[in-house]
């Protein structure tokens, strides 16, 4: 037994706290059940899919598949607003060792990254937290892959004239 | 382009983004040498990709996981009715309720509590380590039921049935929805909480668990819980029940390219097996009288068999490789003397499945070596510590296997440690393994945790070594991981291409795979087959101890390079023969003298055993892969005049070997007369490893199998069972009692 199910727990295992992670983000106050919830139907639905089709997009397809949930979820508590306005950052400070370790400088551009536009901080979570391709967060996201590129490009570039002091090159001569 | 579009390439181009189109890419390397106002956008935002991502990380990291559960597999659901299944399901639902917590008391409150207090059975903590998608395992078990007979039923039942029986598995499918595969609803049409699929806000977690339809109240749990799981009347096959079904599906022996296709396709977890079309009978004319290979000291393959068995399954066709099975197994040969790297037995007798036929075996023994003669020592475990790496049978077991090794080591050995999940990092530079102590809590510090980029480790890892390199000595990567490599440029051709070009600096490369689910078999072969080493699948203590203590010289140091097998055959004895396995060290015959081309390698001590199934002159054509007689060309005649003594040969074998330092090979020849023995009288290793291939191809249900059948296997092994080489004599012990599972599995004689 156990044969495209284990597939489904591997995947399980692998992607549940980025999902969950990702999902209470975009669910922001309406809690950290309604997040568990969606991620346990992401993956109901992905038991029902065929494996091979899946596969070489397993972790972007649980993304997208977990962003219409949430944002079916927000339509109906008529949040979609606070959707594109706010987007609190969990307090996760006081978490485990490893959130202290990351240095302040990291910690500086989280906080700076938070000012920025919901869809831009969705675009840059992927693409640096989930190692997601350009045309992946596409799929996710529902957007084109050049716009997605444009969303990741504006908060770059926002961050580097931020940090334009700490970020002396040290490496490259001209 | 706008200024505008073109930064956005600058930045997607520094994150290395594989839409990147070859223009795009090139047009911003020209940019990027000769603008320094790009060089330096280039450069932030690589740094700032780095803090980005450590930040992100840790804050992930702190981010509590949910509980959820993973519903029966389709496999389950296509045996039954499903409301057959829900009966049953739920049950199993209940005995690991109750095992689980004690706040599930009975049924009949878990029925009712829909007020949304009920923790779902799967969502009793926060710490997803025993609760979130885990096995149903002792932890889960602790709790305090409320009847402590129950528990211990329960209890037992789960350790049992340990393997096969994963919570997910026991959580029930979702009413209401046609199965997917044809099964009916529910009788009572179903009022579960996933309708359909839809989603719906709010809906009560516990209830999910204890579906309508089930017959509820307390009476009747305690009496399906006094049974074995698997024996509830009416019940579908459960857990190790299943009747035999190929992971694979209907998978058609005859059809590799269909093969392949059910391979990557569903069952098996993300398991991947390169799909292997046997060799056939070649006919002994012209250019086809010699038949060339490399050798192959490779034996994951066993293991994975066992494994697959082990959990009540017959394995994959692809996933058995018949020459690493048959080359599992310690043989007698005996070792090389002088100097010698390795010492050569033949051994010719009648085929035990074919008796018209003749069997021989090759055997090449490695020149062994004492722990305390063996070369100074510079390793670097490469160690995957990606989220996949978590299970207790894949980062802790590949822990405790390199403790065993680290406890082997000496003062002329080094030890360096590179750790590679969404980043590569260096854990411990290269240390003394006189400082034991170090190097084992530098492994004891190890934790499993985010996604995985295989290259970047690879290079560092090549990179370690290389720094401190002994000449002379053993310079070896060891290379532990499930193979589940999702980030970075991971085509499996990228990779191979740079371990071929790292081999060049005299590093060797050994890889060990661990864990089910998520192994790339295909990928691990390759990586070990380029970067002359070897493959081997470590599934428990016990093989790890074979590969890193009993075997350990073999698996560090290399005798010979390169060694390949030509043998040609007489056509004055033998009319056709077949190269049983080997298919991915198969060489073209002018490949045997080119020094350039890559094969295997062999360890201290290693064995290396090739079988060739030989129809002799006067025998029969095999009816296997028949071909038309030619139209143009007269057959060649079968008796050529062979000059003086070597008339009386059947065969000569070849072979060529390099010193591990060495970019020359040296030539042996080994003329074998045609003398054939009666099968009784043969040695036990020719015995066994007749058995061992008769299993293989029984298993892969080889068109040249010929009369094997288990049974058959079962008397060949025993017959050979009774002086079992080395200390180790639970080898071939396992092998039996591995065959007989095989046997009741797939329910053939």
């Amino acid at each position: 037994m156990g044969q495209d199910h284990e597939w489904v727990v591997a995947a399980a295992k692998r992607l549940e706290r980025p999902l969950s992670a990702y999902v209470r983000r975009l669910l922001g106050q309406l809690g950290d059940r309604r997040a568990q919830d969606v991620v346990q139907e992401a993956f109901l639905r992905l038991c029902k899919q065929s494996h091979a089709e899946i596969e070489p997009h397993l972790a972007p397809w649980l993304f997208a598949v977990s962003r219409r949930l949430a944002l079916d979820i927000l339509r109906k508590e008529n949040r979609m607003t606070a959707l594109s306005e706010t987007l609190e950052l969990p307090t996760t400070r006081n978490g485990p060792s490893e959130a202290v370790e990351a240095d302040d400088l990291s910690r500086a551009v989280l906080d700076r990254l938070a000012d920025f536009p919901p869809n831009q901080q969705e675009a840059v979570r992927l693409k640096f937290l989930q190692q997601f391709s350009y045309r992946e967060i596409a799929e996710v996201m529902e957007v084109s892959e050049s716009h997605v590129g444009v969303l990741i490009h504006t908060a770059i570039k926002k961050l580097r004239q931020a940090f334009a002091e700490p970020l002396q090159i040290t490496g490259v001569q001209s | 382009m706008t200024s505008e579009e073109r930064e956005s390439l600058v930045t997607a181009y520094a994150l290395n983004d594989p839409g990147l189109s070859s223009a795009d890419r090139e047009k911003i390397e020209s940019l990027v040498a000769h603008d320094a106002d790009v060089r330096q956008a280039v450069e932030e935002t690589r740094q700032l990709r780095r803090m980005l991502t450590e930040g992100l990380a840790a804050e992930q990291a702190a981010t509590p996981a949910t509980a959820i559960t993973i519903p029966a597999s389709k496999l389950l659901r296509r045996r039954s009715p499903l409301w057959k299944q829900q009966v049953v399901a739920a049950s199993l639902v209940l005995v690991a309720a109750i095992g689980v917590s004690a706040v599930l008391q009975s049924v009949w409150k878990a029925e009712h509590s829909r007020d949304g207090k009920f923790p779902a059975v799967a969502a009793r903590g926060s710490s997803d380590e025993d609760v979130a998608i885990g096995y149903l395992n002792k932890s889960l078990l602790t709790g305090q039921p409320s009847d402590s007979d129950i528990h211990v039923k329960v209890k037992a039942q789960a350790e049992t049935h340990y393997e096969r029986l994963p919570v997910e598995d026991l959580i029930v499918p979702i009413p209401g929805r046609p199965s997917p595969l044809g099964g009916q609803g529910p009788p009572d049409g179903g009022k579960g909480k996933f309708n359909s699929g839809e989603y719906r806000p709010g809906a009560p977690r516990a209830p999910a668990l204890v579906p309508p339809g089930l017959p509820s109240g307390p009476p009747r749990v305690t009496a399906d819980l006094g049974r074995p799981v698997t024996a509830i009347p009416g019940s579908v096959p459960v857990a190790g029940n299943l009747p035999a079904v190929p992971p694979g599906g209907n998978i058609d022996p005859t059809s590799p390219s269909e093969s392949r296709l059910h391979f990557e396709a569903p069952p098996n977890a993300n398991d991947r097996f390169p799909a292997l079309v046997e060799n056939a009978f070649i006919k002994v004319e012209g250019q086809n009288a010699l038949s060339t290979f490399g050798v192959d000291v490779d034996t994951a393959s066993y293991s994975i068999v066992r494994k697959f068995l082990s959990m009540g399954q017959m394995p994959p066709a692809n996933a058995v490789r018949l020459e690493e099975m048959v080359n599992y197994f310690p043989y007698a040969d005996k070792a090389p003397s002088g100097d010698d790297p390795f010492a050569v037995t033949v051994e010719m007798a009648e085929c035990p499945w074919e008796p018209a036929h003749r069997l021989v075996r090759l055997g090449l023994k490695a020149k062994p070596i004492a722990n305390d003669k063996r070369p100074a020592s510079n390793l670097v475990f490469l160690i995957d510590v990606s989220g996949s790496m978590e299970p207790e049978n894949r980062l802790p077991l590949v822990k405790a296997s390199l403790k065993m090794l680290v406890n082997q080591l000496g003062e002329n050995d080094r030890v360096a440690i590179v750790v590679y999940a969404g980043a590569s990092g260096l854990v411990l530079d290269s240390t003394s393994a006189m400082k034991k102590e170090k190097i084992l809590s530098a492994l004891d510090n190890l934790h499993a945790g985010g996604s995985t980029n295989g290259e970047g480790g690879m290079h560092q890892a090549y990179e370690v070594a290389k720094a401190n390199f002994i000449k002379g000595g053993t310079n070896r990567v060891i290379l532990c991981t499930d193979g589940d490599w999702n980030v970075g440029t991971t085509s499996t051709e990228a990779l191979i291409k740079m371990v071929e070009q790292k081999r060049e600096t005299g590093v060797f490369l050994s890889v060990f795979g661990f864990g089910m689910g998520n192994l790339r078999d295909e990928m691990m072969v390759n990586l070990a087959g380029k970067g002359n080493g070897n493959y081997g699948y470590i599934d428990s203590l016990k093989e790890a101890n074979k590969a890193f203590v009993e075997q350990m010289g073999g698996t560090l140091v290399t005798v010979a390079k390169d060694v390949k097998v030509q043998i040609e055959f007489n056509p004055a004895a033998v009319k056709s023969y077949r190269l049983l396995g080997y298919e991915k060290r198969i060489l073209a015959a002018k490949d045997f003298h080119d020094d350039k081309k890559d094969a295997g390698e062999m360890g201290a001590g290693h064995v290396v055993t090739a079988l060739y199934e030989l129809v002799p002159t006067g025998a029969a054509d095999p009816v296997v892969s028949k071909v038309d007689g030619l139209r143009y060309q007269k057959e060649a005649d079968p008796k050529p005049a062979v000059k003086g003594d070597n008339s009386n040969e059947a065969f000569v074998v070849k072979m060529r070997h390099k010193k591990p330092d060495s970019d020359k090979s040296t030539l042996r020849e080994l003329p074998v007369s045609n003398v054939t023995k009666q099968f009784e009288k043969t040695s036990e290793d020719f015995q066994f490893a007749a058995a061992v291939a008769s299993f293989a191809m029984m298993l892969k249900d080889s068109p040249y199998k010929g009369s094997s059948n288990y049974g058959l296997v079962l008397e060949l092994a025993a017959s050979a069972k009774k002086r079992e080489p080395g200390a180790h004599g639970e080898y071939r012990t396992e092998f039996i009692e591995l065959v007989k599972k095989a046997k009741t599995l797939s329910g053939k004689p």
